[in-house]
């Protein structure tokens, strides 16, 4: 049972409504104005008791194999769930993925993330920018937000953006704020950062150079092989990073 | 007496929590709405409509939109005087203040003012200031769009409700997500952007009016950019639907028509709207809610009447925001439900609220990476925004080499993983003992947020256990106790016109700005107003009352001849 739930006196088979009442109850006596310390400790068990039942499977729910693997993973490294010629692949998990599912399903993750790639090098910066807001799914909160932690390993696993795109896309997906997904993948956004190209391009010269817009295109063409690639190295560094974790 | 003060970037308004419950007081032209707009004539000032209209007749004499510079150290001259944003604050807050206090007969000791969620440190300490010059005590400010829930709250008083609030007033934009139950009001998070309001809508009307009419912003004189803005200002509320909204302005003896429709208006102001896009996410994100679980989303500030506004809201929410809100008048509302709160008024007692912290604060630190090449300028929260508020939190440091001399704590606020896209609040620093080694050289910081946004910084010494306490650094846009008294001293040398005038004052400002504005009226209009003149110095109540609503009637005519050309 958690502390959480002792603390606010209540049994362990407490739903939301009996967290709420007895956090109400007990603010009554302990208010934020006169008894900033006292309200601390109530606030946290109040905000710790939401959190272990949002944690807290629901009964009819049997464990996945994500969260099987996530014991196997170093805390505090980050996750995605692949998908690959229909294949499911399973990387450690990370927490909201059961929920995203939804704002997921109808929306082609990959194919939008190789065209991320390909107006990155095809749009300067301005325009590359207002592409991605113009982006009618990506008004959807839910989906935005399932799409940031996918978008940031796909990217590792590519050719570097000029630093003026890696910018405007981290900013339009929220990572270059921190929070708990952006902790979470401090290593690949600063590997990110380290590799993104040196800005200075001429726009104007890329998008009428025919050489660029053909290898941009090849993208798509060579999506198969490419991936492939980048998956097997995605797993080798996962592993590394398991053994390597273990070792130190 | 408590009052709850609406300090605005366009209007403020001033209102009192009593048994019927919130109650807003009007001006002495009876209006709810004052224009935070001030003006200066030789030592008298004028503060409200009078002064909007001024804004056109004495434009080198009157200013407004003053909010935006609050937290800065700009100083605006009107006349022969200059004046820092806070004591342009305090001169509407004194102006609302003669408003309650005649509404209520007695007088005002203490005000809670509303300010952004998103306001900085320097900027909620500025409006204090400015209710110190206007000779009341703030001991709590209250955010915005907390403010407009707890107005809506009471009003619907439902069993258990979570909604998000949009605040888009003439000069800040916040979001805020609450949740109500028993009677606790609690913010799950706030976000939003201090410079992105009205104002900036109608700033790309005027530049798309002048790219289309040739002519350049910067060679308008002030009275005619003033001309201009009020025409946009008026012509951007009828922006909507099919139909274009036509305007009509005279410039340089020229006179310009021009209209736009809804469809270019929304391509304009597409980069504003992509600027409230981001707030809206990371407070979502950070309040760990859905769409779906929202109740009800609540548009308040006037801004938000634009259709551009509901229709963005729509977009990411999946439906259409509730309208049955009065947009200028929620705030008010709210901080006086927050002056009754803090009057400890016996219906209220029961009421809690619970507000957080909008920024994050942290620290810098360096990393080691595998390689074992040390990186610096990495921000380290220590306490995460929208942490529900007061809340304290320690973390431990130690240095990064024995060679170490030194250990210097920055202290920032702000949302980037680097320091340096972040907001330093000070330092503190202290030497170390090299012969204890980096393990024993650690120590404890403490950061301690309290219920009015002050922000203490405690360091422990682990191995000696010496206590350092942070002294913020002295910001350069506040002003220190000597310069509020001597401010103090110089705002009460300026001379208001008695409430009873007010109405006068405002007749002749407004007929003084319709003088600038209609080329071919001006003779008419110069006789009226040396006719109204005259009988003001009469000092006969009941002719100057007399002659006022004629007066007032004839240019309410010449005024809707040139708004409607047409009709």
């Amino acid at each position: 049972m958690s502390w959480a739930l002792r603390e606010l006196g209540l049994p362990a088979d407490a739903d939301e409504r009996a967290i709420k009442r007895a956090y109400a109850a007990r603010l009554k006596t302990v208010r934020p104005e006169t008894d900033p310390e006292g309200f601390q400790k109530l606030n946290e068990a109040y905000q710790a008791a939401l959190e272990w039942l949002r944690q807290r499977p629901a009964p009819s729910e049997t464990p996945s194999e994500s969260s099987a693997a996530s014991n196997a993973a170093p805390s505090g490294y980050a996750s995605v769930k692949l998908h690959f010629e229909g294949v499911p692949i399973s990387m450690p998990p990370f927490r909201s993925a059961r929920r995203d599912e939804n704002a997921r399903a109808d929306f082609d993750e990959q194919d939008f993330f190789f065209t991320v790639l390909e107006q990155s090098e095809q749009l300067d910066p301005r325009a590359f920018k207002q592409w991605l807001e113009r982006n009618e799914a990506l008004y959807s909160m839910p989906l935005k937000a399932a799409l940031a932690e996918p978008l940031v390993w796909f990217l590792h696993d590519q050719p570097p953006l000029t630093r003026e795109h890696l910018a405007i896309t981290l900013a339009f997906f929220g990572l270059d704020t921190v929070n708990d997904t952006t902790m979470r993948l401090q290593e690949p956004l600063h590997r990110l950062h380290q590799t993104a190209r040196r800005s200075g391009t001429d726009w104007e010269e890329v998008m009428s150079d025919p050489r660029r817009t053909g290898r941009s295109n090849a993208h798509r063409e060579s999506i198969s092989p490419r991936m492939a690639l980048w998956l097997t190295m995605c797993v080798m560094l996962g592993l590394a990073r398991c053994f390597g974790g273990g070792s130190t | 007496m408590i009052v709850g003060i609406d300090l605005g970037t366009t209007h403020s308004l001033i209102g009192a929590y009593s048994e019927q419950g919130s109650t807003l007081f009007r001006n002495a032209l009876g209006d709810h709405l004052t224009p935070s707009v001030v003006s200066v004539d030789g030592d008298t000032v004028l503060v409200g409509q009078a002064a909007r209209d001024r804004l056109i007749s004495h434009p080198h004499h009157t200013v407004a939109s003053f909010k935006r510079w609050m937290g800065t150290a700009r100083e605006t001259r009107l006349g022969d005087r200059s004046f820092r944003p806070e004591e342009l604050s305090a001169l509407v807050l004194r102006s609302l203040l003669g408003d309650a206090e005649a509404a209520l007969g007695e007088k005002i000791e203490e005000a809670v003012i509303s300010v952004p969620a998103y306001f900085s440190d320097a900027q909620r300490k500025a409006t204090r200031t400015a209710g110190e010059l206007a000779g009341v005590r703030v001991e709590r400010l209250i955010n915005e769009p907390t403010a407009a829930a707890l107005a809506y709250g009471l009003q619907t008083r439902e069993e258990e409700s979570r909604f998000v609030v949009f605040d888009l007033g003439g000069g800040t934009f916040d979001v805020s997500i609450l949740e109500c139950f028993d009677n606790v009001f609690e913010v799950h998070a706030s976000a939003g952007d201090n410079f992105l309001g009205g104002e900036d809508f109608l700033d790309v009307l005027v530049e798309a009016f002048c790219r289309d009419r040739s002519l350049r912003r910067q060679a308008l004189s002030p009275q005619e950019y003033g001309q201009l803005r009020r025409r946009l200002e008026l012509l951007k509320r009828d922006i909507g639907g099919a139909a274009t909204a036509p305007m009509q302005i005279a410039i340089d003896g020229r006179e310009h028509a021009w209209e736009i429709d809804e469809e270019r208006f929304a391509r304009l102001c597409e980069p504003l709207m992509q600027r409230m896009r981001s707030p809206i996410e990371r407070a979502m994100r950070d309040a760990k809610l859905q769409p779906a679980q929202l109740n009800e989303i609540v548009l308040v500030g006037g801004a938000s009447r634009m259709p551009l506004v509901a229709r963005l809201v729509s977009r990411m929410f999946g439906r259409l925001p509730l309208r049955h809100v009065n947009p200028d008048q929620a705030i008010a509302l709210g901080a006086s439900v927050a002056a009754g709160l803090k009057s400890r008024d016996a219906k209220l007692e029961e009421i809690i609220l619970t507000d957080v912290c909008p920024y994050t604060l942290g620290t810098q630190i360096a990393r080691r990476d595998h390689n074992g090449q040390v990186h610096t300028g990495y921000f380290h929260p220590i306490i995460l925004r929208n942490s529900t508020v007061p809340v304290s939190r320690e973390d431990q440091f130690y240095p990064m080499n024995e060679q170490q001399q030194k250990l210097v704590i920055d202290i920032y606020q702000g949302e980037n993983p680097l320091v340096v896209n972040n907001i330093k609040l000070g330092e503190i620093s202290m030497d170390l003992d090299k012969r204890r080694g980096t393990d024993q050289n650690g120590v404890t910081v403490r950061f301690t947020y309290d219920i009015n946004g002050l922000l203490q910084v405690e360091v422990t010494e682990h191995a000696t256990q010496r206590r350092h306490e942070l002294l913020l650094e002295q910001n350069p846009g506040l002003m220190t106790p000597e310069e509020i008294r001597a401010r103090l001293a110089a705002l009460a040398a300026l001379k208001v016109h008695p409430r009873d005038q007010q109405e006068n004052i405002a007749v002749l400002a407004r007929a003084e700005r319709l003088y600038e504005e209609h080329l071919h009226e001006r003779e008419r209009l110069q006789e009226w107003i040396m006719q109204f003149r005259a009988v003001v110095d009469t000092q006969d109540a009941a002719l100057i009352v007399r002659n006022r609503e004629q007066f007032v009637e004839a240019l309410d005519a010449l005024e809707s001849l040139t708004l409607n050309p047409q009709a």
